[in-house]
């Protein structure tokens, strides 16, 4: 479907960061999407969102390259899961989109082979599950957290 | 280990991303998520997770019974939680117990032991300061682990962290 995909032979965890970074180019566009439709008070939450995950997709780009691994680019264009049509629907996005973001984490944390990398994935789904946590705080869900973030 | 998938999918079209729709599979599993685990870390320090964990549990019940209307639930959900991560710890050490491929390890994680005295009922910010130090005790131990138990000790790291910074924040700005 994209030109996006990792080329042949990476590593297991090389993958896992390929598939994290490919999650976050989406979020990255997605958080537009929010912002267009959040109300003004979340503005802050979502330059603070916006803003973590580019410093991420940055990073994760840097550490592709030094290891030889062509980085994922980003697609021209995202479907969303959801219609996004008010502020309620935009929080709902932001709340998936973290969700969806812990779990290329964790899968990240569990393809790791060095502790490096493993650090990274933790401060990655931790700072997801935070981000969740707030998003739902926002939308008015109870529980806001969940036992096991990105799955289980 | 079946996983969900990436909220939004690529597409060719920009136009075909105002038009909505299901979100579908975009790229691949990366691999079984309980595949042979490799260097397990020993059983003491699953052990010590599982105790940090059912002492938070019970620390955040006793806090909750203590609190009033919002923080009480916030803390029983809490309670709940680390009773889930303490669930999964015992499974994970009994699962090391039935195969135990390797006990070696020569991390010492530091258990912080932040116990409020029984006598008078722990307040939200004793468990605060628990989840705190049982956060950094998990993340510590999932970047020496590796395969399911690191993924597993990550979330429950993550897990502690948004339930000490943004779910058990009352009043004040969280931080």
């Amino acid at each position: 479907m994209t030109s996006a995909e990792p080329s042949g032979h990476n590593t297991p965890a090389d993958t896992a960061l390929c598939a994290a970074l490919t999650t976050e180019h989406a979020v990255i566009y997605g958080y537009g999407i929010v912002s267009a439709h959040c109300q003004p008070e979340v503005n802050s939450l979502v330059s603070f969102s916006l803003n973590q995950h580019r410093q991420r997709r940055d990073q994760v780009i840097a550490m592709l390259g030094g290891r030889s691994v062509n980085a994922p680019v980003a697609a021209a264009g995202y479907q969303l899961p959801m219609p996004v049509n008010n502020p309620t629907d935009a929080n709902r996005l932001a709340v998936r989109m973290e969700k969806d973001t812990e779990v290329a984490w964790r899968a990240v944390i569990e393809q790791a082979q060095t502790p490096e990398d493993r650090k990274f994935g933790v401060t990655a789904l931790t700072q997801s599950a935070v981000q969740a946590a707030r998003w739902n705080q926002v939308l008015g869900a109870n529980p806001i957290t969940t036992a096991f973030p990105g799955g289980d | 280990m079946p996983r969900t998938l990436p909220v939004v999918r690529s597409v060719f079209s920009r136009r075909q991303v105002l038009a909505g729709g299901a979100a579908l599979a975009v790229f691949g599993m990366t691999g079984s998520a309980c595949s042979s685990p490799p260097a397990p870390p020993a059983v003491d320090e699953l052990e010590s997770q599982l105790k940090l964990a059912r002492h938070d549990s019970e620390l955040a019940t006793a806090a909750a019974a203590a609190a009033a209307t919002p923080v009480s639930a916030a803390l029983t959900e809490v309670a709940s939680e680390r009773a889930q991560h303490a669930q999964a710890l015992a499974t994970e050490i009994a699962r090391l117990a039935v195969n135990p491929t390797s006990a070696s390890s020569q991390t010492t994680s530091t258990t912080p032991t932040t116990s409020a005295a029984a006598t008078p009922p722990p307040s939200p910010s004793d468990v605060i300061n628990s989840l705190r130090g049982s956060a950094a005790s998990a993340s510590h131990l999932a970047t020496t682990s590796s395969g399911y138990r690191a993924g597993l000790l990550g979330s429950i790291a993550a897990a502690c962290t948004a339930s000490y910074s943004v779910a058990l924040v009352f009043g004040g700005s969280a931080s």
